[in-house]
């Protein structure tokens, strides 16, 4: 039994790790393509969202199934940077979004657009801020809250 | 340094650095670094950050749903919990211009208002947070703007921006039943305090269960309440009100009352108000009662207001007399209910009272009315008419006295009046012992009400509700009237939530189940049982919030109590409430009259109560009380109308209930002459049987005779028992002859209902133990006031363990209990007779009549034959009736023969032969048509004896 739990484990980490390849790559990408779309005023494919999605929904099972988790116990900083790459993936996605949309179909202003991008990444940057406020995870952040 | 924090917080990818850094990649350098047990990081040191990254990693909190909530929440919270923070100088100036602001809108209470305010005033200057702000308590009258004030600082003070909320959460404390304590009561204070900063207010204490105000009571001590699932509700940063309905220790002392000492300022607060939780409070404000002037300005506004809209509305032109709102005042006072009494007056009663005149077209538009008052009463004066206007709501204690004083004027029911007056001292006095200090014990007030119907159980009930709602026992004193219909469903399941429903209604007064023994009248009744186990399981949840009351038969009720084993000590009250005397019913029956604007003419009075006498009989549940008079009076009515409709008759007559209306003088009884000339009559149509008439007669002559003696005053202690065992073979005219001597007994008196009750044992005996008595007396009861004529009652001695026995002994002691309103006749053969009457030692002795009822001669019989032919329209030729002579001869002796029966079977074999004969005859003469020969006499017999 837990011969097969290891294999499965094993498995399913190969699985992840271009998922979270893709994860921490998506982020700068996106903001390049995101630099890229204003200036050439035309759409860059980026990531669809189910690959968000998809790559989630792995990380919530390698989070939820206790034979999973060993990798965190493992190497516990994997956990909070897996979960600051995510949410800026999400931000970042949603930035080219907004971004693809203004230069597919123009009909918004590009300061509208691009405001919106910066919005959205700002949001989510505030976002981890206020979590990473919340629940520290340095010593420092702890010693003088 | 700060700014590497706010560094790491700007970036948290920094904090991974960090992370890496303390705790290495793998996390073993932190396993190598212990903590001392006592350092303060030890809660936020490793176990916290693993807690931390666990809780981060989350289980739940991981995804960005989850997490954006979270976020949200901690948002609002913050900008909630964020005071709007002033200078205390700020503070200085700004708090007299808002104590100025409220006191114009609240009248006369300065002192109170000041109190609030400076109560606020002390938190805002503390500033401290994580900590319950205040405890306050609100006392005073009811109806003084005690909640009115407090919303109006809190709108001040979020105006001025002291406060980031405007608003106050009450929290009603006596909505919540026993069982409610630690579920909803709990999870309404969840929400009250869910923000995080507010107000919030606890009304009506002094009315709340136990449970209830323990969890207050710990509230306000401890700034928490632990739920019993191991929760906890935390009161950090809110202000607590406790608010109190109670009159004010004294008018002029309204405020703080910071003169008197803290002691005797506890003693003052309710006896409701546990002194822990009186201990616990920060400032007690009280505010006055209003005198009468202030009274009367707040009236002259709101009418006046009032006035305008109605105006606007329904073109009414409103104007109120100088005197108006003074005497209003006065009213107003005596309710001790201030503005609330002004405010449900004028909304609930001044304004839909001239809305309903104004749509039925009484007032006019545009049309000047004038209100005042007039002989003491309160009208409204239009043009030349004046309209009474209902005054003010009564207080609780001119309630009390109405409800006490109509309880009364009821006719009769003595020991009833006297056992709710017993109940009412003994609430007065639980009251008295709670006020002064002592623990107040739970009393049950569940009472059962047996007796017959019509006698008063529902008007006795109606006025319990409203004299336990006088006492402030019941919130609301309405009266709610079930039967089992209104409780039991179709199918299993139903009636527990019909039931509930009903008790839902009744909450806060009474529940009035009538004939409740119709719930358990069967043992295999489930949907009974399901009923009376809801209404069981309502009375321990709602025991404070109302009251029961069964009502039924008094057996009956006695019965059903068995049913339940906690059915008996849940009612603790039972009163029996008598039937009428004829006298009472008299009385009832004036007041009936008078009330429907008639009157009883003076030839009609002086008979009233004999008349009431002869209708009224004992042991009969349906011809009595109440019912009785109701009838009487509706017939009296009728026949007046027929009497009157085809007369022109003045106004003045109509109101006249005349003897003639009552029925009296009807000659349905006669004189003794003309009853005895009517026995005659009767008797002769009976053949032979001369010493049965000779013994009829007899009886009726020894009747009158002892009426005429009791009209003289002659005393006879022992009266007349008429009770009669009638011995003779079957078809000798017992019934027949029964039937007589019932019509003479209703005629001369002695009964009072022209009926005669004819059963045999089949009639009385059932199959089951217990049963048989049920039986026998159902039939008893029916025959009361009439006679009741047993056929073969031999029958009913049975061996050892027969239940006839069983009938025989209710029959006995029913002949006791209903001496006067019940006559015995007992039929059968004569030597059975003789043994069926040695059986019960008490029999022989209670029926000293025994009439014989000797075999018709055949003569007689062929008398018998002749009047039935002739009933029939036929007739016998000689012959004929010599053959029907010769068979009556031929049976003689035979006591199986039948006698009288024989002989109307032979008629009736006779009359088949005939139709037989003549049916191949189509011409057939009127003559043949109706007469018959020997051969249809003697071919029947023929047929017969082969």
């Amino acid at each position: 039994m837990k011969a097969a739990k290891a294999m499965f484990a094993v498995c399913f980490y190969l699985l992840l790790l271009p998922c979270v390849l893709i994860l921490v790559t998506m982020p700068l990408f996106s903001i390049l393509d995101m630099i890229e779309v204003a200036n050439y005023e035309a759409p860059r494919l980026g990531y669809p969202l189910i690959v968000l999605g998809v790559i989630g929904g792995l990380l919530f099972a390698s989070v939820r199934v206790g034979a999973l988790r060993t990798l965190y116990r493992k190497y516990p900083v994997l956990l909070p940077f897996l979960h600051i790459a995510y949410f800026m993936a999400i931000g970042t996605s949603a930035g080219l979004e907004v971004m693809n949309q203004w230069a597919d179909s123009l009909l918004f202003p590009k300061w509208l657009a691009i405001g919106g991008a910066v919005v959205i990444v700002l949001v989510t940057r505030v976002f981890l801020s206020y979590w990473y406020c919340k629940y520290p995870i340095s010593l420092t952040v702890r010693k003088q809250g | 340094m700060a700014w590497k924090k706010w560094m790491r917080i700007l970036f948290p990818e920094l904090q991974l650095l960090d992370h890496i850094r303390e705790r290495g990649f793998s996390g073993k350098k932190a396993e190598r670094q212990q903590q001392p047990e006592t350092s303060p990081f030890r809660q936020s040191g490793m176990a916290g950050q693993s807690q931390s990254l666990a809780s981060s990693a989350g289980k739940e909190t991981f995804g960005p749903l989850a997490s954006g909530r979270e976020a949200v929440a901690d948002t609002v919270r913050g900008w909630n919990k964020h005071a709007w923070v002033r200078s205390r100088a700020e503070l200085e100036d700004l708090f007299p211009a808002i104590i100025e602001e409220v006191n114009g809108q609240i009248n006369r209470q300065e002192p109170f208002v000041y109190e609030v305010a400076i109560a606020y005033k002390k938190s805002f200057l503390l500033r401290e947070s994580g900590k319950v702000q205040h405890r306050l308590l609100l006392a005073g009258p009811e109806g003084t703007g005690k909640l009115r004030t407090l919303s109006l600082l809190l709108d001040q003070f979020c105006r001025k921006r002291l406060l980031p909320y405007g608003h106050v959460t009450t929290v009603d404390l006596d909505r919540y039943g026993e069982r409610e304590a630690h579920t909803l009561f709990l999870l309404d204070c969840a929400n009250a305090f869910r923000d995080g900063i507010g107000t919030v207010c606890f009304r009506g204490i002094e009315r709340a269960g136990p449970e209830i105000v323990q969890y207050v009571t710990k509230l306000f001590a401890d700034g928490l309440i632990r739920t019993p699932e191991g929760g906890q509700i935390e009161a950090s940063d809110y202000f607590l009100v406790l608010h109190v309905d109670q009159p004010s220790p004294k008018s002029e002392t309204a405020g703080a009352a910071e003169q008197m000492e803290r002691r005797t300022l506890e003693k003052m607060i309710s006896p409701a108000v546990p002194q822990a939780l009186v201990k616990s409070l920060d400032t007690c404000a009280f505010t006055a009662a209003p005198g009468l002037d202030t009274l009367a300005k707040l009236l002259g506004e709101r009418c006046l207001a009032q006035a305008e809209r109605l105006e606007a509305d329904i073109r009414l032109t409103l104007s109120f007399e100088e005197s108006v709102f003074q005497e209003l005042a006065k009213q107003v006072e005596q309710t001790k209910r201030y503005e609330k009494a002004i405010e449900e007056w004028v909304t609930h009663v001044f304004t839909p009272q001239l809305l309903d005149w104004r749509a039925r077209g009484v007032l006019r538009s545009d049309q000047e009315a004038l209100v005042a008052f007039r002989e003491g009463e309160l009208v409204l004066v239009s043009g030349a008419v004046s309209l009474p206007l209902p005054g003010l709501a009564r207080g609780q204690e001119q309630e009390l006295s109405e409800a006490l004083l109509e309880l009364e004027q009821l006719t009769g029911l003595d020991a009833v009046k006297k056992f709710v007056r017993e109940c009412l001292d003994v609430v007065t006095a639980e009251k008295k012992r709670s006020l002064a200090g002592q623990t107040k014990l739970p009393m049950s007030m569940h009472m059962v009400f047996s007796g017959n119907p019509g006698t008063g159980k529902t008007t006795v009930a109606r006025l319990v509700a409203r004299i336990w709602k006088s006492m402030g026992l019941l919130s609301g004193g309405q009266l709610v009237e079930v039967t089992r219909q209104d409780l039991v469903g179709e199918y299993i399941g139903s009636t527990a939530v019909k039931t509930a429903e009903r008790i839902k209604e009744a909450i806060g007064g009474v529940l009035f189940i009538d004939e409740a023994y119709t719930l358990s009248r069967d043992p295999a009744d489930l949907y009974g049982r399901e009923a009376i186990d809801t209404l069981v399981k309502a009375m321990e949840d709602h025991r404070d919030q109302m009251i029961v009351i069964l009502a039924g038969y008094t057996r009956e009720m006695d019965a059903f109590l068995k049913v339940n084993p906690g059915l008996r000590s849940r009612f603790p009250l039972q009163i029996e409430f008598p039937d009428y005397t004829p006298e009472e019913m008299a009385e009832l029956l004036e007041r009936m009259v008078i009330g429907r604007g008639y009157e009883i003419h003076p030839d009609a009075r002086q008979h009233l109560l004999g008349m009431i006498e002869g209708k009224q009989v004992r042991g009969r549940s349906d011809t009595g009380n109440g019912r009785l008079v109701r009838n009487l009076f509706e017939e009296a009515v009728r026949r007046q109308s027929a009497r009157l409709a085809q007369l022109e008759a003045g106004a003045e007559e109509w109101r006249w209930l005349r003897a003639e209306d009552w029925g009296i003088g009807d000659k349905e009884r006669g004189t003794a002459e003309n009853i005895m000339a009517e026995l005659e009559e009767e008797l002769a149509a009976v053949v032979g049987l001369e010493p049965v008439k000779y013994m009829v007669r007899s009886l009726a002559a020894q009747i009158q005779i002892a009426q005429r003696r009791k009209a003289a005053g002659i005393p006879d202690a022992a009266g007349q028992t008429l009770h009669m065992i009638f011995q003779g073979n079957p078809g000798t005219g017992k019934t027949t002859v029964a039937r007589i001597i019932a019509r003479q007994l209703y005629r001369l008196g002695v009964i009072k209902r022209d009926e005669l009750i004819e059963t045999d044992r089949s009639g009385l005996v059932a199959g089951y133990v217990g049963q048989t008595a049920l039986k026998t007396r159902e039939v008893i009861e029916r025959a009361l006031g009439g006679v009741l004529f047993i056929d073969e009652a031999y029958a009913l001695a049975g061996a050892e363990g027969d239940f006839g026995r069983e009938a025989i002994d209710t029959l006995v002691k029913a002949m006791d209990d209903f001496r006067d309103s019940l006559v015995v006749i007992l039929a059968g053969y004569g030597e059975d007779m003789t043994g069926f009457l040695a059986s019960n030692p008490g029999l022989r002795s209670r029926f000293p009549t025994i009439i014989e009822f000797p075999d018709y001669t055949p003569d007689e019989l062929l008398q018998i034959t002749r009047q039935l032919l002739a009933q029939r329209g036929y007739e016998a030729s000689a012959a004929a009736e010599r053959a029907m002579r010769q068979q009556f001869v031929q049976t003689q002796g035979d006591k199986m023969a039948g006698n009288g029966r024989f002989a109307r079977n032979l008629c009736e074999r006779a009359i088949r032969s005939h139709a037989m004969r003549l049916s191949r005859n189509k011409h057939a003469t009127i003559q043949e048509l109706t007469m018959l020969e020997e051969c249809d006499v003697v071919e029947e017999a023929i047929y017969e004896s082969s």
